[in-house]
């Protein structure tokens, strides 16, 4: 009896403390979001609004740059956050001093992060410049031939990857290094004293206990690179030969050039279900709604 | 010896990491110090051949820029210290309570992350606008303009995104279970568990936190751009202004870089000063063995 | 436990107060500015005002302070009508601007925009007809009919032209000396071009250091080679307003283009510098205003010439135009016109082209025009010639599959005839729906 209503209210705080978010939460993302689901299903555009059933979606599944673009979104999202959690946790750990110097790195480490990718990508535009391009002068000292970059329609894509890299690496650095300082002190003490070293340590006590940050960023990360347009509008707009076209970058162009809300919508629909059930699986593969 | 060595190569791949993530950022610097010719000339220079301080103070006053600055501060400063509290308080509800229809909720503000903005942004502008009381709003939301032009409608989506409770319930779900027992004994309720158990311990998680929100916040462009609909400048922040630096056929790249570099400082300011709570074994005092 | 609950839910109250302080604090330094605002307007009348939201494209501080100075002097000099200023970059930022502010009933009264806007902003009730206020126009009869095009749709005025954006064929007179071709003589045929373009192509092995003919391989807007397909006498549409992408003309330029740029060309795209503006290329086809840099740099002082585009027969070039609308929802179309007509005048039409280089929209002003500067003719004669982009619903939609051909072709992904009708078919099926 006594523990019903202990439960019962620890529900009721629960939902009291919840309040707050939610007020703003469901009628400022889910709202508007819930409306967008809606107009997926009809050919919403500057001039008409009629509901034409899933026509959108079965367009989509006829439009080859969309097609194209959802694989390009998926081979951008792999092999760029594999990498970046790799690098960042490494990144995390070698900053994991106190000290002046170490500061300093987690300053230049970050700094991509924090600049807005309109400067980013101007600088790599120049460091990807196939004619005075400071790669392609670094290449030209091994004797390697001129490269294209850019305008090569099979390296593009990895070019867009390697500035997402670079770009975001501070970000899951800040992450982790915060991780990092919550993993209780007392665990590494009691391995110390089994004589466990640096790398033991790492993967049977730090790994483990940031699991949940683990799984926080791959879920984060797979959102982000879904969204990815900017850098993509304006390094490449998509080309050559929507190579490096995204899905993100398809609705962009849909509802900001073409005015076809319906269909950016359908397009989004398609973009939160694949990163939907990226998350799911994540979710079951981290075991992450056990303690839900 | 083996650990010796380790350390060696760890602080070599930590000395290369930082020269390539810096190495833009000189190019930057650099760029913002030219003129147009040299730019121009297409060659990446390095140390500019006469130093264009005037760069700054150029692209200083193109516009109001201490009134964008301001603007900017005081939009994602209040934006960031709001949602950093709210945020925290329900990451702690997500990971600590057990109460019905909690995975479903949790759920939801996962797919809140989900959604493009550029779909959601006609809608979410016709709310703002339509806000029943709000701006000389009536009680059905028509008649005045809602919250379109003030702060507080540029601050609305930040106060309600969900990555920051995400972000802390990942993180208090790392905490050692004997913290709730603690609370438990002492008869505390929950909200008072959070306010004084859970949230002291939380300076690493929301000092990284107010960095990414403020990060976030200040890079906004396109609610911004909505928002301010009359073009006196009052509600205008520095990523609005940050565009004028073209026109039809040319960019001024060196006003843009060096406009970046003093709108970017301002976030690593923030970022430097948060810095002092990223301390190790902050939980280590909190559990009494 | 009451208590405390209690305790919570007042606290959690007292938060969501703070919020609400936080909203009044937000309205209060806005009603200041507003007053400040209005106090300066309305110094000399206390009449009731109309207000007239303005809205330009572009947000360059050179234009901007233009506009700026014309508003001023207009609401100094009409009593009762104030016109407010509002600038949004080109491109997402003006259609997002525009799209929000109609959904939401906020929309603008005068709009300054360009030639894609017009069927689709037509069509959804943001631009008002504006052929009665035009017919009455003194301006009328000297507007330049190329120019005018612009603005109309389905027989009736809807836009009047501020400025216009030819593209030039740019060249580079030194080049062209140090390869033996005549400076004063640009070529003026494809032919031509082909041979000039191999002339003047410098190579160091096997990289190409100097592109004969700087031609982009993607681009936001493939204007480049619209152009052609125009100097081949092939339009956007026919009479009826069908498209016509998958002609034997634009086969043509595209196998003409095939046959040397591979030899002669650096690419480049919208977002990178032309690599002529860095020096690299003795010839290319580049916005007017794109140039403008390059003219005024001492290093390349009397090395760069302008021209009409090389044709196949038909003079055409490509010219962008931006006009001022007035908005659907707008309920004081006589003054928003009579700003319409100040921005307009003999007088601002020059005076745009002495402060912004913009080419001059009037016929009777060309002479002026070409006084300011002798490339100015050269310009001139691209506006009279210029064609802008379709005036038709789907002209965005164009726009993405012409792009995609285009660089098709470009990287021989496809055969000219090939991409040509797949094209076609494709804008078919979108205009069909």
């Amino acid at each position: 009896m006594k523990r019903f209503k202990l439960k019962h209210r620890d529900a009721v705080s629960a939902y009291v403390m919840l309040i707050p978010f939610m007020v703003f939460f469901l009628l400022f993302v889910i709202y508007p979001m819930i409306k967008s689901v809606l107009d997926s299903f009809t050919n919403y555009n500057l001039y008409q609004r009629d509901f034409i059933g899933f026509r959108n979606y079965v367009r989509l599944a006829q439009d080859k740059i969309f097609l194209r673009s959802i694989l390009n979104t998926l081979v951008f999202a792999v092999f760029s956050i594999v990498p970046l959690m790799v690098l960042g946790l490494t990144a995390a750990i070698l900053v994991n001093r106190q000290s002046k110097v170490m500061y300093a790195c987690r300053a230049a480490l970050i700094y991509p992060y924090v600049t807005s990718m309109v400067a980013v990508s101007m600088v790599w535009l120049y460091m990807f410049d196939p004619t005075n391009g400071m790669l392609n002068k670094i290449l030209g000292l091994f004797g390697a031939p001129r490269q294209w970059f850019l305008h090569d329609e099979t390296q593009a894509l990895w070019c867009l990857i390697v500035v997402n890299i670079w770009k975001n690496i501070g970000y899951v650095m800040m992450i982790y290094l915060a991780a990092l300082q919550s993993v209780p002190t007392s665990l590494y003490e009691a391995a110390t004293m089994d004589g466990a070293g640096g790398f033991r340590m790492t993967f049977s006590i730090t790994l483990p206990t940031i699991k949940p940050i683990t799984f926080f960023l791959l879920t984060t990360l797979s959102v982000e690179c879904f969204k990815t347009f900017e850098q993509v509008r304006i390094m490449t707009n998509g080309g050559p030969v929507s190579s490096t076209t995204t899905i993100t970058h398809q609705i962009y162009m849909a509802a900001f050039s073409e005015f076809k809300m319906g269909y950016a919508s359908a397009m989004s629909v398609v973009l939160l279900a694949i990163v939907f059930v990226m998350t799911v699986i994540n979710l079951k593969l981290g075991r992450q709604l056990e303690d839900l | 010896m083996r650990q010796k060595l380790w350390k060696y190569v760890g602080n070599i791949v930590l000395a290369l990491g930082v020269i390539v993530t810096a190495f833009p950022f000189i190019v930057m610097l650099s760029v913002s110090l030219q003129s147009m010719n040299e730019i121009y000339s297409g060659e990446l220079i390095l140390i500019p051949r006469t130093w264009q301080f005037k760069n700054y103070h150029d692209a200083m006053t193109n516009g109001n820029w201490a009134r964008y600055i301001l603007n900017s501060i005081y939009v994602t400063g209040t934006a960031t210290v709001v949602s950093l509290f709210v945020n925290a308080m329900t990451g702690y509800v997500f990971a600590r309570i057990r109460f019905p229809f909690r995975k479903a909720l949790f759920i939801l503000v996962l797919v809140g992350m989900m959604v493009p903005p550029q779909v959601t942004l006609v809608p979410l502008f016709v709310l703002v606008k339509n806000f029943p009381l709000a701006g000389g709003n009536n009680i059905l939301g028509s008649g005045g303009t809602g919250f379109v032009d003030t702060y507080f409608g540029l601050m609305l989506p930040f106060l309600a995104g969900s990555f920051g409770v995400f972000m802390c319930r990942q993180f208090y779900v790392m905490f050692p279970k004997e913290l709730d027992e603690a609370a438990k004994i002492d008869g505390c309720s929950r909200f008072r568990a959070f306010i004084s158990i859970f949230l002291p311990l939380s300076k690493a998680v929301l000092a990284s936190l107010a960095v990414l929100k403020f990060i976030g916040a200040w890079n906004e462009y396109t609610w911004p751009l909505v928002m301010t609909n009359t073009g006196s400048g009052r509600v205008t922040t520095v990523q609005l202004a940050l565009t004028s630096f073209r026109n039809e056929g040319e960019i001024f790249w060196n006003q843009l870089m060096a406009a970046t570099i003093v709108t970017t400082s301002v976030v690593f300011v923030v970022f430097l000063t948060m810095q002092k709570y990223f301390v190790a074994g902050i939980l280590a005092g909190s559990i009494k063995e | 436990m009451v208590r405390n609950m209690k305790k919570t839910i007042s606290l959690i109250l007292a938060f969501l107060m703070l919020i609400a302080l936080f909203t009044g604090c937000s309205t209060e330094p806005e009603k200041k500015e507003e007053t400040k605002t209005e106090s300066t307007a309305t110094t000399d009348t206390a009449a009731s005002d109309v207000t007239l939201k303005f809205i330009r494209i572009g947000n360059d501080a050179a234009e901007g302070d233009y506009w700026k100075g014309l508003i001023d002097s207009f609401n100094k000099a009409n009593d009762g009508i104030t016109v407010e200023y509002d600038e949004a970059a080109i491109g997402e930022a003006m259609e997002t601007k525009l799209n929000t502010a109609f959904a939401a009933g906020l929309g603008q009264d005068i709009i300054g925009h360009g030639i894609m806007s017009v069927a689709a902003r037509v069509e959804a009730g943001h631009y008002m007809d504006i052929s009665s206020y035009f017919n009455k126009w003194e301006g009328k009869e000297d507007i330049m009919p190329s120019v005018l095009a612009n603005g109309t749709y389905n027989g009736k005025t809807y836009g009047l032209a501020y400025s216009t954006t030819p593209f030039v064929f740019a060249y580079r007179t030194d080049l062209f000396e140090k390869a033996g071709l005549d400076p004063n003589t640009p070529p003026t045929t494809w032919d031509e071009l082909k041979e000039y373009a191999i002339k003047l192509t410098e190579k160091d092995g096997e990289k190409i250091t100097v592109a004969g003919f700087a031609f982009p391989m993607t681009s936001g807007n493939f204007v480049e080679f619209d152009i052609f397909a125009f100097g081949n006498g092939s339009l956007y549409y026919d009479d009826e307003g069908n498209p016509t992408i998958d002609t034997p003309e634009k086969a043509e330029a595209f196998e003409f283009l095939q046959s040397f740029l591979p030899d002669v060309n650096l690419p480049y795209n919208s977002n990178e510098v032309n690599p002529f503006l860095n020096g690299n290329a003795a010839m290319t086809l580049i916005n007017n205003v794109a140039l403008t840099p390059m003219l005024n740099n001492e290093e390349y002082k009397g090395k760069v010439a302008i021209a009409t585009p090389p044709t196949n027969g038909t003079d055409a070039d490509f010219c962008g135009c931006n006009m001022l609308f007035i908005g659907g929802n707008c309920k004081n179309p006589d003054e928003a016109f009579s700003f319409i007509e100040t921005a307009l005048t003999k007088k601002e039409v020059l005076n745009r082209a002495k402060v912004l280089a913009i080419p001059v929209t009037r016929s009777s002003q060309v002479d002026a025009f070409i006084e300011l500067d002798p490339m100015n003719e050269v310009r001139a004669r691209c506006v009279e010639i210029g064609i802008g982009m379709p005036r038709t619903t789907w002209a965005a939609s164009f726009q993405k599959i012409r792009n995609e051909m285009v660089q098709q072709v470009l990287y021989s992904k496809a055969g000219a005839a090939e991409a040509l009708a797949s094209a076609q078919s494709q804008l078919e099926a979108e205009i069909a729906g």
